[in-house]
């Protein structure tokens, strides 16, 4: 497990990750959501060891590791903008990987090589952006880490390759329990490939939550009645949100579905639906539940 | 997995240097190829002992451009983000990065430096060329070292900074500065003292012996700085010791600073403003160190207020172009200057603290029980030497009686008396020695002390009577020699060195002190003198000795004429036949050259030289052609001779234009004796030549 605590990392003035809290669980995929300069690089370089930390600490299963060879070899990180040594190939950086990771497989790498369909022995730096991100991720997997840090996992991959590397990685994740921790701008890719969701803010993490429990807990009604009625209609169900037209009302609810339809149909509604809603817009609910004036954010992350 | 080193790790470094470590050591193996060339060209010559400088050469030129090259191309990725953060990710800690990226580096250096040495070393074994193979094994073990202290100093550098240009000038700073600095404080002490002490003697910081790279430095010694450094010594073990610990408590430093380096850091300067502020510090200092040698040396221009504000404004503006390209801001350029102060106030720490050194040094006083006896270091022919060629003397006794101590009563108390400051005055004496003084308590005291002609002939005779010392002057070399006689080959020179020893042992101590030249002062002023020249190795000690070869070695001498004889007396006979050719024939694309010597008891005295040049532009300048052809058949048909005491020795020199090489025919030689009637009519013959030949030189020339 990845246990963060109170984590604070500065770059001159600029605090980075202002005393950070969060916990990741073995055999899960972790998904970090944030605009530009809300920590997520930096956390995650902190967590591979790369930073050292001003305050606080990173362990995994209960070590430090910052500086610890030991704990490194069991973790593998893939940057946003990715290294390779210069007019190399991927044989050539494989043979990097394996002098340094313990558990380096080349069967598996000419396994991945093969899938990903990638010349070995061309130089990298005659690849694409996205040929070279899997390029990376080939490498990345074939280390059999424990834990898979991805800075911007998606970036520059089309869409077979993205599903691609999903399915590796769920296939990692089920198959070794690995842990995988993903970042991207964009909560939609995030959606459907992760456990659990952190939205980091100016170095903070302000929301934290299994995408299950998201999903599930928060759910979109429309309901309409004869005559007229206000909010206070509703005030046995937890409601994030109301808004009434004509006749029509539409509630973000939070808590268990069936008791709340069980509630609403009990007052004799001439309209009822219960409506699934996008991870954006829980995330926009639940931010607005907590008070941030999110909306802008969160709008830039969408998009 | 090991916290300080990491085999994949180095493996990896190891493999990312292999193209320019198979580059450098191919240009290594080019220079190699050009000094085997060199060898097998002189195969039949012989030539001194290559010095411990000589071999070093190729050497230390191929430790700094690798461990520079190497260092900066292993630590690469630290100048980048992206490259740092990926280095950094992997399961290898910063201590075992750092070992392992040394040993990579270290292994590739080492590669070079041993493959080069190995195959050197067999050239010579093949070649049999002079080498002096012990000394060419510390030069190895030197430069083995010297290859650490590179690679400590850059990568200092390279934790510190996380640019190319810093890191570049940062090197060069680490691993240069320190030494540049006591070289610069070694100068300023010499100049201010009347030649008393020998400063690199005053301590081993001053020694260049003891940082082996930084002794390239030692250019810096200039015509009246020339005691400032000797040659390095590479057979000095207390400095090959000194240098390991020095580059090991870099490697040390740099570890820790490599360890406590940000990551976040590459692409910035690392160690923040400090490195870069000293690094501008030190560039700035240079010109001040010369205003300061300035006054410090009294030798101020008239317009001296001028000349040290320019000296200073031109400083400053080095230390702000440094500090302006490192920071690409203004605001912080400004922020660094106030610094500059201390670049002066560094030049002038070093000013202040080479007055104060000289008059400590200079105030010693010793009674003779403080002395133990002393140490001859150098005589005073090879110090004169030493200001002209840099080289240290190497003659055969001087470098064999180094470690000889004098410990009678006598000599120490001329020795204690003479070391005092007061001597320095008594520097307009003549007679100095350059001395070791070893001290009942404390170091080692190194001086040249001045003396009256009555102390110094007494020091001599005291010498003389050390067993040890008057054996090794008198004793013919008993290192390995290499043999070269005058107008011998490698085959002659040996067996005439074989007449020569057993003839020498049998000379009067006096005779064989005298017929080594070209100390000897009654041979001291010939132009001509057939000498044996030795050129030889005692363990790591390369030395030389010179004899003459003439009538005091009766012999030997006459030896020596019969193998001139056999050896080259045919060639002669061909070139005299050649010339009476020319004289009919008158061809314009030879030149010829008749060389006379008459041996008389004295020595040698060139009694005739005749030059005759192609000469196309002249119808007839050959008038002096019927003398010619006369005294050419006086000399064909002399007898050749061995008589040591009577005879004439001839020259020849022929040469064809059209000829692509030159034949070993070409050059003639002959011992010859003539009666006493021959012999007036050649002088007339000469003379009438010489008279003709210089009134047509003169109307040819006038012609212009």
């Amino acid at each position: 497990m990845i246990s963060v605590n109170g984590l604070t990392k500065r770059f001159d003035s600029f605090t980075a990750i202002d005393g950070l809290n969060c916990s990741i669980p073995e055999g899960c995929i972790y998904g970090m959501v944030g605009s530009n300069g809300a920590g997520k690089s930096t956390l995650l370089r902190l967590i591979s060891g790369i930073y050292k930390p001003d305050a606080g600490s990173v362990t995994i299963d209960g070590e430090k590791t910052y500086e610890n060879a030991a704990v490194k070899d069991r973790l593998v990180f893939v940057p946003d903008e990715l290294y390779f040594l210069p007019r190399s190939n991927l044989v050539r950086m494989a043979k990097l990987y394996s002098s340094v990771y313990s558990k380096f497989s080349t069967e598996r790498f000419r396994e991945l090589v093969s899938t990903f369909r990638l010349d070995p022995t061309a130089n990298l730096g005659t690849f694409s952006k996205g040929m070279r991100r899997q390029a990376a991720t080939i490498l990345a997997l074939s280390c059999n880490a424990d834990y898979i840090l991805f800075d911007e996992t998606f970036d520059g991959l089309d869409p077979v390759m993205r599903n691609l590397v999903k399915n590796l990685l769920y296939d990692d994740v089920m198959s070794r329990r690995a842990t995988a921790v993903i970042t991207s701008h964009s909560l939609r890719e995030l959606e459907d490939t992760c456990d659990q969701l952190a939205l980091l803010h100016k170095g903070g993490i302000i929301f934290e939550s299994e995408i299950d429990d998201l999903k599930t807990s928060l759910f979109k009604v429309q309901v309409a009645f004869e005559g007229d009625y206000d909010r206070s209609k509703f005030s046995s169900i937890e409601m994030l949100s109301f808004s009434k037209k004509g006749s029509v009302s539409s509630l973000i609810v939070r808590g268990d579905r069936d008791q709340t339809e069980a509630t609403i149909r009990a007052m004799k509604p001439i309209l009822f639906e219960i409506l699934p809603l996008s991870l954006e817009e829980v995330f926009v609910y639940e931010m607005d539940a907590l008070g941030y004036e999110f909306s802008d954010v969160l709008k830039q992350e969408v998009n | 997995m090991n916290k300080f080193f990491h085999k994949g790790f180095f493996k990896e470094i190891f493999r990312q240097l292999l193209v320019p470590g198979l580059i450098c050591g191919g240009l290594l193996m080019l220079v190699l190829a050009v000094i085997a060339l060199d060898s097998f060209a002189r195969i039949a010559d012989v030539f001194p002992v290559p010095t411990g400088k000589n071999m070093a050469g190729p050497f230390i030129l191929f430790v700094y451009v690798t461990g520079f090259l190497f260092t900066f191309l292993a630590y690469g990725w630290l100048n980048k983000r992206s490259n740092s953060d990926f280095y950094h990710s992997l399961p290898v800690t910063r201590s075992a990065m750092y070992f392992s990226t040394s040993c990579a580096v270290l292994l590739w250096m080492f590669i070079g430096i041993l493959g080069f040495a190995v195959l050197r070393a067999l050239v010579s074994l093949v070649t049999g060329t002079p080498f002096n193979y012990l000394l060419f094994l510390c030069v190895v073990i030197n430069m083995l070292i010297a290859s650490v202290e590179v690679v400590g100093a850059v990568s200092i550098s390279c934790a510190l900074s996380g640019t190319r240009f810093l890191s570049l000038f940062g090197a060069a700073i680490v691993l240069f500065m320190p030494r540049l600095l006591l070289t610069v404080l070694s100068l300023f002490i010499d100049g201010i003292q009347n030649g008393t002490l020998i400063v690199s003697k005053l301590s081993f910081l001053f020694d260049p012996s003891y940082n082996i790279i930084g002794s390239p430095l030692s250019w810096m010694r200039l015509g009246m700085f020339n005691m400032i450094a000797t040659d390095v010594d590479y057979a000095n073990v207390s400095a090959m010791v000194y240098t390991l610990c020095y580059s090991l408590l870099l490697h040390a430093a740099a570890c820790v600073l490599f360890v406590k380096r940000r990551s976040e850091a590459a692409g910035t300067n690392a160690a923040g403003n400090g490195f870069r502020r000293i690094a501008a510090i030190c560039i700035g200092m240079p010109l001040l160190l010369v205003l300061g040698a300035l006054i410090l040396f009294d030798n101020l221009p008239p317009n001296a207020a001028f000349v040290g504000l320019l000296l200073i404004a031109i400083s400053f503006v080095f230390f702000c172009l440094f500090s302006i390209i490192c920071t690409k801001s203004g605001r912080k350029t400004l922020r660094d200057m106030p610094w500059f102060l201390v670049s002066i106030g560094a030049a002038a720490l070093l000013v202040l603290a080479s007055r104060w050194i000289v008059r400590y040094a200079q105030s010693l006083e010793l009674a003779p029980e403080d002395i133990k006896g002393y140490y001859l270091v150098d005589s005073e022919d090879t110090a004169y030497y030493d200001i002209y060629t840099g080289a240290r003397g190497d003659d055969y006794t001087d470098v064999l009686t180094e470690d000889i101590k004098f410990t009678d009563e006598e000599s120490r108390r001329i020795i204690a008396e003479r070391i005092d400051s007061d001597s320095v005055s008594a520097s307009n004496a003549g007679n100095s020695i350059r001395v070791r003084v070893d001290r009942k308590h404390g170091c080692d005291v190194y001086r040249r002390i001045f003396l009256s002609t009555r102390e110094y002939n007494k020091l001599v005779e005291l010498r003389m009577l050390n067993e040890r010392y008057a054996e090794i002057c008198y004793e013919f070399p008993k290192g390995v020699n290499y043999y070269a006689v005058d107008n011998l080959n490698m085959h002659y020179s040996n067996e005439l060195v074989k007449i020569f020893k057993d003839e020498y042992e049998t000379l009067s101590d006096e005779m064989k002190v005298s017929v080594r030249t070209p100390y000897s002062p009654e041979y001291y002023d010939q132009s001509e003198i057939h000498s044996l020249l030795i050129y030889g190795c005692d363990g790591v000690k390369n030395y030389s000795r010179s004899y003459a070869i003439d009538a005091r070695m009766p012999r030997t001498y006459a030896a020596y004429l019969d193998m001139l004889n056999e050896l080259h007396s045919r060639s002669a006979i061909k070139a005299l036949n050649e010339i009476e050719a020319w004289g009919v024939t008158k061809d314009e694309n030879v030149s010829f050259d008749i060389r006379i010597e008459g041996n008389e008891l004295s020595g040698y005295v060139s009694l005739w030289d005749f030059y005759q040049g192609s000469d196309p532009n002249s119808d007839d300048p050959h008038e002096y052609v019927p003398e010619l052809f006369e005294l050419i058949s006086i000399l064909k048909n002399a007898g050749l001779t061995n008589d040591i005491e009577d005879h004439l020795i001839v020259y020849t020199n022929y040469y064809d234009y059209r000829e692509v090489i030159r034949s070993a025919d070409d050059f003639g030689i002959m011992a010859i004796k003539l009666s006493d009637e021959d012999m007036d009519r050649v002088r007339e013959l000469m003379a009438a030549i010489d008279a003709k030949y210089h009134v047509q030189e003169t109307e040819y020339w006038e012609s212009y």
